[in-house]
Formats: structure tokens, sequence, C-alpha cells
């Protein structure tokens, strides 16, 4: 198991009467791409806030490239070692793009000069503009140009294509890529956008209500979640959502429709015993995935 | 080589990257000995994970379709051709069954189906004795 | 940096309290100087313009960005004022950019006392001939002026711009009033430098008052940033 850059254990945070984080465990691995799910208000924004120090949790504890996050001796080096994209994605209107890369460069001593260009070009961004004249995409593309040419070894993103035109997106995604490819930065994002979710992550974590629902390299998840679909003859047996994997039955007169999480051979076997039970195997996208376990999947007969 | 990949068919990328090149392989678009793009160039040309290409390389290694030259990258196997014949005897065992199965009176996606219910079976079969 | 990011956020405030300044003292100035008698006691209709003058600036200035510096717990938690965000994920301590905030704004407060100092020394020309009396009626403003900067400055670490606002400016006007009224022993009233009993009137240069306002700042600054290095992460 390689190291991990993040570590969160049972982290918990409440906002007056509500709980924004309930327990929450998160392992994100050196050198992933490590992609952040939920629903809006499942506590994605909140957890990343903890992490860079801007909110204090009430219980559990999160560490960063190994230090406990909140420790104020750390605290600077580490920021030193992250680049971060808010969710709403300001900065200094007044400021001109050239002149926040002038202002945020002397912060960072691994700053990479040669690659500012390179991204102003990429990412089509005038340096003489003023950034409250820039869109929001072109704000987005700003604070990620400022996370990279830092030299962070930790990029955490807060759905960092907001905003983006389909173009602009895969723009983003081939930098993110390249990033990746070339430095082994670990890349931590959250997104709403599962299609590009998909294309890039090789992990995933699904939280709803402040918890952990999934959490797995996405290669497995894709692999060992399986959608059946059976037609019985008769009845169709009762306990089938009881059978150890399955995630979530439907159905419909003598059609099944079986979510799987694992044991897909198992199940498949033991309803091929059923009599006159045919059976087809389909795969499972990212999207169904997360909705059946946050949306609208659990439900039966 | 072009890789058409689908990033929300349910089927993990590394698979799709196997199958293709495997394909790559059986219609001449790949020949014994030539060089695949790098794990790198071939991630951010199609803009997918890095760690995807590598599993996609070293499952093909496995099979004997592809060869991991250390310092100088990604190889077709020379093995490859012999692959190739054998993949040609494989289409026409099916080819024939095709036939005798349509001659039944079976529709395609019918006959899809057993084809498919006998690969989990046999998948099954092989599991378990592996086990 | 971040002593340029402090400036091009507060030059627009610093150039409207100058504006204003011109409005208040332009006209008393004006009648002043073109009265036949230059009584001293006259100079009274400007004391109070000044004083006010340096209130409401030290109040202005100070304070403002200071959120955006070291935001109070649980400011963050909801959105969090757009770029503030941004500011705290840099590596930068709160303190520093606490220290930083703050010095700027004192510079600002200083370049208008100085300036309206300045003018009144042109116009006035009794002050001229008595340098001492001038010298400690400046310094008595600078620093009853840095006193109500630093209580300022302690309030917006936990208010926000308009609570912190009404709230300086409360405090000031009660202890003004305690001032003039008599009720506030000698040593605490800042005030006595400026005010009436300046020392302009009274031609005495007001150490006491001027030791306290010096006091009262170096207090305060220091309560404010205890109160940020404890939220420093």
């Amino acid at each position: 198991m390689s190291e991990a850059v993040i570590e969160i254990e049972g982290l918990r945070k409440c906002f007056g009467a509500q709980a924004a984080l309930d327990g929450l465990d998160l392992r994100v691995p050196a050198g992933s791409v490590f992609g952040f799910l939920g629903r809006n208000g499942a506590g994605k924004t909140t957890t990343i806030k903890h992490l860079l120090g801007l909110i204090k949790a009430d219980g559990g504890s999160a560490r960063i490239f190994g230090q406990p996050v909140g420790d104020p001796n750390m605290s600077v080096a580490i920021r030193r070692r992250i680049g971060f994209v808010t969710e709403d994605k300001d900065l200094y209107p007044y400021m001109t793009v050239d002149g926040i890369i002038r202002f945020t460069r002397p912060f960072f001593p691994g700053w990479q000069r040669d690659l500012e260009q390179r991204y102003l070009d990429v990412f089509e961004l005038p340096r003489g503009k003023r950034i409250s004249q820039l869109s929001k995409g072109m704000r987005s593309k700003l604070m990620l140009l400022l996370a990279i040419c830092h030299g962070a070894e930790l990029l955490v993103l807060d759905e960092p294509m907001d905003g983006l035109d389909p173009p602009a997106v895969e723009q983003v995604l081939r930098e993110l890529v390249a990033i990746a490819a070339e430095q082994g930065t670990t890349i931590f994002f959250s997104s709403h956008q599962l299609p590009e979710v998909e294309q890039i992550a090789d992990h995933v974590a699904i939280i709803d209500g402040g918890k952990m629902l999934v959490c797995g390299e996405l290669d497995d998840l894709k692999t060992h979640y399986q959608r059946l679909s059976l037609v019985c003859s008769d009845e169709p047996p009762g306990d089938v959502a009881r059978m150890e994997g399955v995630v979530s039955v439907r159905r419909s007169g003598r059609m099944l429709s079986i979510l799987v999480s694992r044991n897909v051979e198992t199940i498949a076997a033991q309803l091929r015993q059923l009599p006159g039970v045919a059976i087809e195997r389909f795969p499972v996208t990212l999207k169904e995935l997360f909705l059946e376990h946050v949306g609208n999947g659990k439900c039966s007969g | 080589m072009i890789f058409h990949l689908n990033h929300s068919s349910g089927i993990p990328v590394y698979l799709q990257l196997m199958q293709q090149i495997r394909h790559g392989v059986e219609t001449g678009a790949l020949r014994a000995g030539e060089r695949l793009p790098t794990i790198r160039s071939l991630a951010e040309e199609l803009v997918v994970n890095p760690n995807t290409v590598v599993r996609a390389y070293r499952e093909l290694q496995h099979e004997g379709i592809v060869e991991l030259r250390q310092g100088s990258g990604a190889y077709v196997g020379r093995s490859v051709v012999e692959r190739r014949q054998i993949m040609t005897k494989g289409g026409k065992l099916i080819g024939s069954a095709i036939e005798r199965l349509t001659a039944l009176g079976l529709s395609e996606e019918e006959i899809r189906r057993i084809v498919e219910n006998e690969l989990a079976v046999a998948r099954k079969k092989s599991d378990t004795e592996v086990a | 940096m971040l002593w340029l990011k402090a400036w091009l956020e507060t030059r627009w405030k610093l150039l409207w309290m100058l504006f204003m300044s011109a409005l208040l003292v332009g006209p008393p100035l004006e009648l002043f100087s073109s009265a036949q008698t230059r009584h001293p006691q006259q100079l009274l209709i400007l004391l109070p313009i000044n004083v006010m003058l340096c209130f409401i600036t030290a109040i202005t200035l100070a304070g403002s960005g200071i959120q955006t510096a070291s935001p109070r717990p649980g400011g963050l938690e909801k959105g969090g004022e757009g770029s503030t965000l941004f500011t705290l994920s840099l590596p930068v301590t709160r303190a520093r950019l606490f220290a930083v905030r703050t010095a700027i704004g004192v510079l600002e407060l200083l370049a208008l006392l100085i300036s309206f100092n300045f003018v009144m020394w042109l116009v006035i020309p009794q002050l001229a001939t008595n340098v001492h009396i001038g010298i400690g009626y400046f310094a008595a403003s600078v620093s009853s002026s840095l006193a109500v900067y630093a209580i300022s400055a302690c309030l917006a670490t936990f208010c926000d711009e308009g609570w912190r606002f009404r709230a300086s400016g409360l405090t000031i006007m009660v202890l003004f009033m305690l001032g003039i009224g008599g009720k506030l022993p000698r040593s605490v009233d800042i005030f006595r430098g400026i005010g009436a009993t300046s020392s302009l009137v009274v031609q005495q240069i007001p150490w006491v008052a001027i030791a306290t306002g010096c006091v009262l700042a170096l207090l305060f600054f220091g309560a404010a940033l205890i109160i940020i290095r404890r939220r420093d992460y």
C-alpha cells in the first residue's frame, strides 16, 4: 500500500444542530487522482476546508503528509506544498491576471516560472485583464494555474471544472493528467461531472450525510459492481435482496433488476439454479453507482 | 493506432484499452515488435489516468501480447503472430456454430445471450478449479 | 507583496478620508484666516473637527480587511467572504497578515494626521511661534488616534465590518462624553490632549494624555495579536 497523502479518521463537524460531517473516514494514496463525490451539502467542501485549516473540526483527526492538520508549526509548511482551488473561485477583483501571479509567486519557493506562460496560453488567460472582468470559468482556470505553478505535491480542487464549457473541461483534464503523469502530483478533487471523474480518476469516494458510503479504486468498483437482469417464469424469489453483495433490487412483474457490489459470480450461479430463469449482465456506470447509493435507487418490490 | 474509449460504458478503461490493443494486433494495425506509445504520452493523448495505461500494459504483458522492456518502453510481443493464427481458427469455429444456431431459428440477440451465458459458466468452472 | 495588497485594498478609503477632511476643515480654516482677529480661542472651532477626523479615520482604516486577514471562528463556515479563502490558503501565518494590514493602516493614519496638522500650521501662524506646543498637540492627536485604532482593530477580530463600526464608534463616543463630563480620571482620558483642554489652549504639553494613548494602543494591539495567534492554524 502506498503511503497516504491525506488520512482522515472519524471526522466530525456540526453547524449548530446540523451535522455536516458525521464520522468521515478517508484515505488518499500518494500519486493518485482521487475523485471526491457527493451531493450538494454532503460535506465535501467542509472536508476540504478542514484539510486547509480553515475550519476546526469537532471530533476525529486528519493528517496531510503525515502531519496533523491544525498543528500551527507545520501548517504554513504544509500549505506551501498544497495547491488549492476554492469552491467560489474568488480572487482579488482589483488585481489583474498578471498582478495576482506576481503577488502569489513570492510565497512559494518551488514556483515554476516556465509553466506560467504555458498555462496562460493553454487556458487563454489575458495577462492584462482585471479579475473582476473574468468569467467564472476563466477564474477557475486562473486559480488552477496558480495552484499548478507553485509546484505543489498535492492539489486540492473544489469543483475545478465549474463554469467551464466542454472544450475547456477537456483542456483542464488534459493538464491534470499531464501533471499526474509527469510530476506524480496527487490530485484530490471534488466534482459533479461524473463522466469527467470517470475519465481521469483512479480512486473515487462517495460521501453522503457527512459519512463515507463507497471508497475504492475506480477500476475495481467498475469490475465488481454489476447489474443482473433476471426474468423468472413464475414468482421471483423474495430473498434476493438479502444475498451477500446485493445492493438493491428492483422488480417489475416477473423481472428483477439487481445491483451487485461483489460476488457477482456466486449470486448469478445461485440465481441460475432457479427454474426457468434467464440472466443478463450489464456493467454499471459511475453515475448509476452514485445515484444508487445517494439518490433514488434504493427500493424493492 | 487510434483508440475509441467510452468512459461512461461501465467497462473499466484499462479493459477497453486491452481489448483494443488485442484487436489491433489481430487486424494487423499493430505488428509484432512494433513500439507502443509510452505510458505518459498515451495517457496525455487519450486524457486518461496514467495508471490506467500502466495496468493495461501490465495485464497484456501477462497475456504475452506485450513486452515491457526496461528503459525503452512497451512493444508488441513477437509471439503475437501465433496468437493471430489461433484467433483465425477460433473465428472459423464460432462462424460455423453461428450458422448452425441460425439454422435452428435463433436470432442474433439470442445467440449473443447464449454465448455470454456459456462464457460465464465456463468462467465459474475455471474459477472453482483454480480455487 | 502583502503590503502592496493591503495598500491596494485601503487606498480608496484613505483618499476618501482626505477628501472628507478637506471638506470638513476647509470652511473653518477659510473663516479663520480671513477673520480680523486671530484670537487663540477661535482655534477651538477647529479642534472638535480634528478630533472627529482622527477618530473616524482611525475607525474606518482600522479593521478594514482584518476580517479578511483572520476571520473569527465560524466566519468561514458558510461561504466566507470571497477571496478570504484564497488568502488564508497561502502559506502565511494569520498573525503576519494581521500585522501587515494593521501597519499599513497606521501609516495611512499618520499620513492623514501629518497632512492635517501641516495645513493647520500653515494657516494658523500662532502655532509656528510655539513649536513645542504644536508638536505636543500633534503627539497627542497621534497617540489618541492610535489608541482608537487599536481598540477598533481589536474589535475587528471578532466583529464583522458593520458591527465593528458601530461598536468602536459607540465605545469612543462613550469615552469622549465621559471625558468631557469630567467623569474619567486624568490618566485614562485620552482625549485630553486634543479637545477643549488641548495644549493649544492651555499652552501645556499633555504628557499624561500622550502616555495614556500610547499605552492603550499597545495594550489593544497586543490583545488583537494574541487573539489572532490563537486562531492561527
